[in-house]
């Protein structure tokens, strides 16, 4: 989607779920906002559960259907085929409407369309004028629930995910991520390329992929949100009368187990045509539902994020071993990551990976609050920790602006969070102590071996 | 089940005005425009400095001039006020184009006073020296060498030069290393004494706070700008470019294929047709470029851009394929342009587009970064902020006749220009 009329470098849609730094996008509101929001939640009774949220800022409508089924619920013989089935879902054909006709559906409306696949779930979104509410939620409940498969479409389709693990082949900070994840969760599930392999893409069946949709599109295993410019009695009545139509499935998820350490340190490196390296340096973090989140949030906007995170020091400083700098946090789950992206001349690999590692080994000691200080020294302190709240407040404020990203937050937030879980994510990262990250730190950083990925530029011959 | 399209009729309410707070200008007491737009979304604040001195002005030989002498506005002196943004969490980032370079600021709205403080007395008083010039100068080259790392941003570059060749339109707004090479320290501070002053900025705010409170925290730390003098910008015309087709080589798993046209000079109205045709070709599902990824199975990746300046711009219509099938999605992507340029479109194929249009220009505006973005756009290139708001009423005006004529000269298939990037075509490796 073009969001300006400037354009920028072009950054190519990704259909793959990996959520990085983006923990606080799954934030419940804050009492403060629950003032000023009018929300909903409801679930039917065939199981769907439903979250609304009206937003007036634009007369957009905006909505997210999340599913739980990702590669996590594929094995050797079917990596890939959820990904399919997504592709499947948004650009073929089901019982009532061929893939030409939903397709000319959603041009006539205007309608932003989309979807991910994750290692958890995939999400399906929308977005569009809010006069067309009827229209969205008729859609998604025919694509979602009424999918008509067919060989011939299937094979049409398989192309079209060919060139996608193509372009990602391509592109080295993509490559480089997907060889970190196959590697950091080893004999796990998540160990999976989300895109799938090519050979299973190659070889699947209709039957296959039927067999997946009937366990996993029920509505009891479905979550849908809706954000926008409607009125909530009103779009409750309607997603009521389109939904509860729907006839309940009994569904009970699989059940996994928590990725487990990792036992050996791997380094990888492959060659490109790129003129620098690009280097991933990844570790496991605390799950999606791990008390441990806030502290690895934080961690990670200090050590990484930001105009001059804490690894810039050893990095650029005098030596310059890199060019540029970034951190990201996945949570899932089974499992996190925190990745390290570096862009940095082939030479200084080595240096810099040994570095990063100091600097990750020593974090457990380190001062992270100017409260750690005696008071006579604090003046020449940087508090580092609320520098990191700061950031994540400017950021949680800014995901508020857009509908789509609070509808896709809620929905992953409502599939991904323990039916147990009480809490609220920014009175958790306000509550977080220096001495709560030096806790984590030791615990991820100091034990934990690491994935490296270095995409290099090609020898010459 | 079976579900029908109804188009409603926009309410004249939405015709007229999208956003229930339209942007209004002021002035500070230097004379500095200062656009403002409330919006209470979010607790922050983002504003950004215009300044009518990008790539496009830059002398003869300094390609690179404009980008450099921004980035310096973000390299602040001391480290304790590097240290005083961070704990703000205040962001700064920057970004020359063609016609403006632009300085970007996004905080929370609390702490928008204390970030001015330090950013704008940066803007007031750099530290133009040597050593940080070279600095910014490595700085580039590495970002130059990124760029090219990726076949779908070499793409656009090529058609820069084939298009705007040797004038200040063409290339990269990072120069080169040669180019690079010869600016000096007293070329950035000319440059940075003929566009860093009142005259020659404007600044554009989207933010919850109020329009007094906003304006006092501005007239603090900008309103001591000196006012400067309106530097003139020239007038360029550009030839019919020489090169038709230009293949780059990269040892890549995909092709990129790409098409573009020169647009005519900016006018609200050529924009607006641009910005429909954009829509039409190459965004979302069942555009004209759909099929080839729908039908055709070529490509994962089938889009269109279209990148306005005032002098001129370019649409650019492009696919990534497997290296195979480049020469079948050159064709088929041929086919889709002529064909637009042969027959045209109907009347209901120009309803679907305006709204198409016109939700993607809501999302387009929904954030204030995004939003702040598109206003910089329109005031620095002379459309007038105000546009924001009549840019859907503009829309609305289009016939059938106009968008036809206006496909009709734009697409001629005489003065498209095609760029590949990607491995070497094997019937080039035959022929040698």
């Amino acid at each position: 989607m073009m969001n300006s009329f400037v354009r920028k470098s072009r950054a190519r849609k990704s259909a793959i779920l990996i959520l990085l730094g983006c923990a606080l996008l799954f934030s419940p509101l804050s009492a403060q906002d629950q003032d000023k929001v009018r929300t909903k939640y409801i679930e039917l009774d065939n199981g769907l559960r439903v979250y609304l949220y009206e937003k007036h800022t634009l007369p957009l409508v905006n909505l997210a259907v999340a599913v739980n089924v990702g590669s996590k619920d594929e094995n050797e013989e079917t990596s890939g085929l959820v990904h399919i089935l997504e592709h499947y879902i948004l650009f073929r054909g089901t019982h009532s409407r061929s893939s030409d006709q939903i397709s000319g559906d959603i041009r006539k409306h205007g309608a932003y369309f989309n979807a991910h696949t994750g290692h958890d779930i995939s999400l399906f979104e929308m977005s569009l004028s809010s006069e067309y509410l009827d229209f969205a939620l008729e859609n998604q409940k025919d694509i979602l629930f009424n999918l008509n498969l067919t060989q011939e479409e299937l094979d049409e389709e398989k192309q079209v995910i060919l060139e996608e693990i193509n372009q990602v082949q391509d592109d080295p900070f993509k490559a480089a991520t997907s060889l970190v994840y196959q590697n950091l969760f080893p004999d796990h599930p998540y160990a999976k390329p989300i895109y799938g392999k090519e050979e299973v893409i190659k070889a699947a069946s209709a039957a296959q992929l039927e067999k997946f949709y009937e366990q996993f599109f029920v509505p009891g295993n479905c979550v849908l949100t809706v954000v926008g410019d409607f009125i909530l009695e009103d779009a409750e009545e309607k997603i009521k009368k389109v939904f509860g139509s729907l006839e309940k499935k009994e569904f009970a998820p699989p059940e996994f187990e928590k990725a487990k350490p990792l036992p050996d340190n791997v380094e990888i490196e492959k060659e490109m045509d790129v003129n620098q390296a690009y280097l991933i340096i990844g570790l496991q973090a605390p799950d999606y539902n791990h008390p441990e989140q806030y502290a690895m949030d934080l961690l990670t906007e200090i050590i990484g994020r930001g105009i001059n995170p804490m690894l810039s020091g050893p990095l650029r400083g005098r030596r310059e071993l890199i060019r540029s700098l970034s951190m990201g946090y996945g949570l899932f789950k089974h499992g996190g990551a925190v990745l390290i992206f570096l862009t940095l001349d082939p030479k200084n690999i080595k240096f810099t990976r040994n570095e990063t590692l100091k600097l990750l080994r020593n974090a457990k000691n380190m001062n992270f609050s100017i409260k750690d200080y005696p008071d006579a020294s604090r003046f020449e302190a940087f508090d580092y920790l609320e520098s990191a709240k700061n950031q994540i407040k400017l950021k949680s404020q800014q995901l508020r602006e857009k509908g789509l990203d609070i509808a896709s937050s809620f929905a992953m937030h409502m599939m991904l969070r323990d039916e147990d879980a009480q809490r609220n994510f920014l009175e958790s990262i306000e509550k977080t102590s220096s001495s709560d990250l030096r806790e984590t730190a030791g615990n991820y950083f100091s034990k934990g071996r690491y994935v490296m990925a270095a995409i290099v530029p090609q020898k010459k011959k | 089940m079976m579900i029908f399209f109804t188009a409603f009729p926009l309410t004249p309410q939405q015709k007229l005005s999208f956003l229930k707070n339209p942007p209004v200008k002021r002035q500070l007491s230097n004379g500095l425009p200062v656009i403002y737009q409330q919006d209470d979304s979010s607790n922050v604040t983002v504003l950004h400095v215009i300044v009518r001195g990008g790539k496009g002005v830059e002398p003869a030989g300094k390609r690179g001039l404009a980008h450099l002498t921004t980035r310096l506005m973000l390299e602040l002196p001391y480290r304790s006020k590097v240290q005083d943004l961070m704990k703000l969490a205040s962001k700064t980032s920057m970004l020359c184009k063609i016609d403006y370079s632009r300085i970007n600021i996004a905080c929370l709205s609390i702490n928008l006073d204390e970030t001015l403080k330090i950013a704008s007395e940066i803007i007031r008083k750099p530290l133009i020296s040597s050593l940080r010039i070279n600095q910014i100068k490595k700085q580039m080259d590495y970002q130059r060498e990124a760029e090219e790392d990726d076949p779908i941003n070499v793409g656009p570059l090529s058609h820069l030069e084939n298009l705007f060749g040797k004038t200040a339109y063409g290339g990269s707004v990072l120069g080169s290393k040669q180019s690079l090479k010869k600016i000096t320290k007293k070329d950035v501070e000319n440059f940075y004494k003929a566009y860093f002053n009142a005259a020659n900025m404007t600044i554009v705010v989207s933010t919850d706070l109020e329009e007094k409170a906003l304006m006092e925290i501005i007239e603090e730390y900008f309103g001591k700008i000196p006012s400067g003098q309106p530097m003139e910008s020239p007038q360029r015309d550009f030839p019919v470019p020489e090169t038709k087709k230009t293949s780059i080589k990269k040892d890549t798993k995909q092709t990129l294929v790409s098409v573009s046209y020169l647009l005519q000079k900016l006018t609200r109205r050529d924009f607006t047709l641009a910005f429909m045709t954009d829509i039409l070709l190459g965004k979302g599902i069942h555009s004209r470029l759909w099929p080839l990824r729908a039908k055709e199975k070529l490509a994962y990746n089938v889009n269109s851009t279209m990148d306005y300046m005032i002098d001129g711009g370019i649409l650019e219509a492009y696919l990534e394929t497997d290296s195979e099938k480049r020469e079948r999605a050159m064709e088929a992507l041929s086919h889709i342009l002529n064909d637009l340029y042969d027959n045209g479109i109907t009347a209901q194929e120009l309803e679907v587009t305006k709204i198409n249009v016109r939700s993607h220009f809501l999302r387009g505006n929904e954030t204030k970064e995004i939003r702040v973005q598109n206003l910089d756009f329109f005031e620095a290139t002379g459309l007038g902020y105000e546009f924001i708001n009549t840019f859907l009423q503009e829309v609305e005006s289009i016939t059938v006749e106009e968008i036809n004529r206006y496909l009709k000269n734009v697409l001629n298939p005489e003065r498209a220009i095609f760029v590949t990037v990607g491995p070497e075509e094997k019937s080039e490796k035959n022929k040698d």
